[in-house]
């Protein structure tokens, strides 16, 4: 396992598109920060915290960051046929399925060290003018631990990810499967707990009503930071803890399962 | 598949002779995990079990199809990263397997840009690597230009001459194969019909007097009785192979003349790998029938 994660590490860290991928995520951080700083000189209300607020609000949509770590990892492996590679050397499934997946949350883990870094950068420097020229430790605090109780979710995410793109031999048809399962069914979910409320455990259990719980969802409004603002409930700890890892390990477990008995082309 | 046993002795080139379709990647693909039986089981130096197979894989080197590696990694890179997946330690390997196939001067040329010949012979680069016990290699030579295919077999007898490495080669071009193996098994309908030396091969592709006759057991009485053969073939549609009197045919067609057998053709003749396959499945052919 060991030696199939040193590989998968080499190719993922030795390859450009990785490479690119951490330099375009910096820049849309300072590009996101310079497009708030345009948008509230305009409105008269520059100031850092809507920085970290709108970052805040910005972290159920990772699964978009979280969906190009699982194609760098996976590396269009069906398409290039080389899974059979390592297959015909003996390298088990689990070996190759649990393999990919540390790295990918290795990378991810990464990424979220460059995201929190990049924007926490961004926020000082083109945000940092407004009536509250200090940088501001409350929000950053808020912003940290929003950001630690959302690495739960992103496993979850990042487990079905796995799932899906071990399922899907064409990339396309993850990518679609991918924005597919996390832009409709939790908000689809939510609507109907309004028709029949008995819904409403199974809609506690996905990623976007913890997602939503934690981060405030759309709430944020020019007038003002809305939910994301607000302070982390304790009450929605476990919750976040207990969808995202009962996600990642049914996920895993499922795609596993799949992927053992695959055949490989 | 069904029952298909191969039996290879260590250093020996086993030419694995088929039609399309007959079987000969799915055997392979089996050997090499890509895909699983669909009832009974696999069996490679003794293991049977998932683990076991997984095990005894490590001895394996392998080229199934076309060979597959990243296209944005150079040679080197594709090698340096399935070096750290098998766990082969030192990066000598990787110089040396690329030099055994003369693609040490690639340098920074990328994978995507290499052509049919030279990604052919990264599969073997990356199937010696870890200096395997056997070789498992699908179409090896496709794509190889004439030196190619010169150097490439060179490489195989070296290889298995001087490291013992046992060879197991699928290929379509028959006439390639009859110069390199040294043993043959022929597969035909998903079942191995045949395990042969190439002595014996040899011994039954030798020249003979090839007669086609209206009566193939009337003609084999004449041989006999006539002019005391017994080293002759009867073989389907009238034909027999006879491995006397090649320097005098006249003397047998006289024979079969006079005791009445009809004769179509007298050919003097001898076959080859190609010829010994296609009389070898129409008889199972007929078996089946």
């Amino acid at each position: 396992m060991l030696n199939y994660i040193s590989g998968e590490l080499y190719k993922t860290f030795h390859r450009r598109y990785t490479k690119i991928f951490l330099l375009v995520t910096v820049l849309l951080c300072m590009l996101g920060n310079a497009l708030l700083r345009l948008l509230f000189s305009m409105a008269g209300t520059l100031n850092t915290a809507y920085s970290f607020y709108f970052g805040i609000m910005l972290m159920p949509m990772c699964f978009a960051l979280l969906t190009i770590i699982v194609d760098a990892v996976f590396s269009d492996e069906y398409k290039h046929g080389t899974l059979k590679n390592a297959v015909s050397f003996g390298v088990s499934r689990g070996e190759i399925y649990f393999g990919k997946l540390i790295v990918e949350i290795v990378l991810m883990l990464i990424t979220i060290l460059v995201v929190v870094a990049a924007w926490s950068a961004g926020a000082v420097l083109f945000t940092q003018l407004g009536p509250h020229t200090a940088v501001q430790w409350e929000e950053i605090r808020l912003f940290l631990e929003k950001t630690a109780l959302s690495v739960p979710l992103w496993l979850g995410m990042l487990g079905v990810l796995n799932l899906l793109v071990f399922a899907f031999r064409s990339n396309t048809l993850f990518g679609f499967s991918a924005m597919l399962v996390f832009t409709f069914p939790g908000p689809v979910l939510g609507l109907l707990v309004n028709v029949e409320p008995a819904l409403g455990a199974v809609y506690q259990l996905t990623l976007s009503r913890q997602f939503e719980q934690l981060t405030g969802g759309a709430g944020f409004m020019l007038g003002g930071p809305g939910p994301a603002a607000r302070p982390v409930q304790p009450e929605i700890i476990p919750w976040c803890l207990l969808a995202g890892m009962g996600w990642f390990v049914l996920s895993s477990a499922a795609g596993y399962l799949l992927f053992r008995r695959r055949e490989i082309k | 598949m069904d029952q298909a046993s191969l039996t290879l002795q260590q250093g020996q080139i086993y030419g694995l002779v088929g039609q399309n379709g007959a079987g000969k990647t799915t055997l392979l693909r089996m050997l090499t995990g890509q895909t699983f039986p669909t009832s009974g089981e696999l069996e490679l130096f003794g293991e049977t079990s998932p683990r076991g197979l997984g095990f005894q894989r490590a001895n394996l080197g392998a080229v199934v199809e076309t060979p597959s590696f990243f296209p944005f990694f150079t040679a080197k890179e594709n090698l340096e990263y399935y070096r750290r997946q098998r766990g082969i330690a030192g990066k000598g390997c990787i110089e040396q397997a690329l030099r055994q196939v003369e693609l040490g001067d690639t340098g920074s040329k990328k994978f995507k840009d290499f052509s049919l010949g030279m990604k052919q012979r990264l599969g073997l680069a990356l199937a010696l690597m870890n200096r395997p016990a056997l070789l498992l290699l699908d179409e090896p030579i496709n794509g190889l230009d004439p030196m190619g295919i010169a150097h490439f077999r060179t490489l195989i007898q070296r290889l298995c001459e001087e490291n013992g490495v046992t060879v197991l080669i699928s290929s379509h071009i028959l006439s390639e194969l009859e110069s390199l193996a040294t043993c043959y098994g022929f597969i035909h309908h998903g079942r191995l019909i045949e395990q042969i030396s190439e002595r014996v091969l040899r011994e039954r592709c030798r020249e003979a007097l090839e007669i086609v006759v209206d009566s193939a057991e009337k003609a084999a009485v004449t041989l006999e009785r006539e002019l005391g053969c017994t080293n002759f073939e009867v073989l389907p549609e009238g034909k027999l192979r006879l491995y006397e009197y090649l320097d005098d045919p006249a003397k047998v067609t006289h024979a079969l003349a006079a005791n009445g057998v009809g004769m179509m053709s007298v050919i003097n003749r001898g076959s080859n790998l190609e010829e010994y396959f296609l009389s070898l499945i129409g008889e199972e052919g007929r078996q089946n029938a």
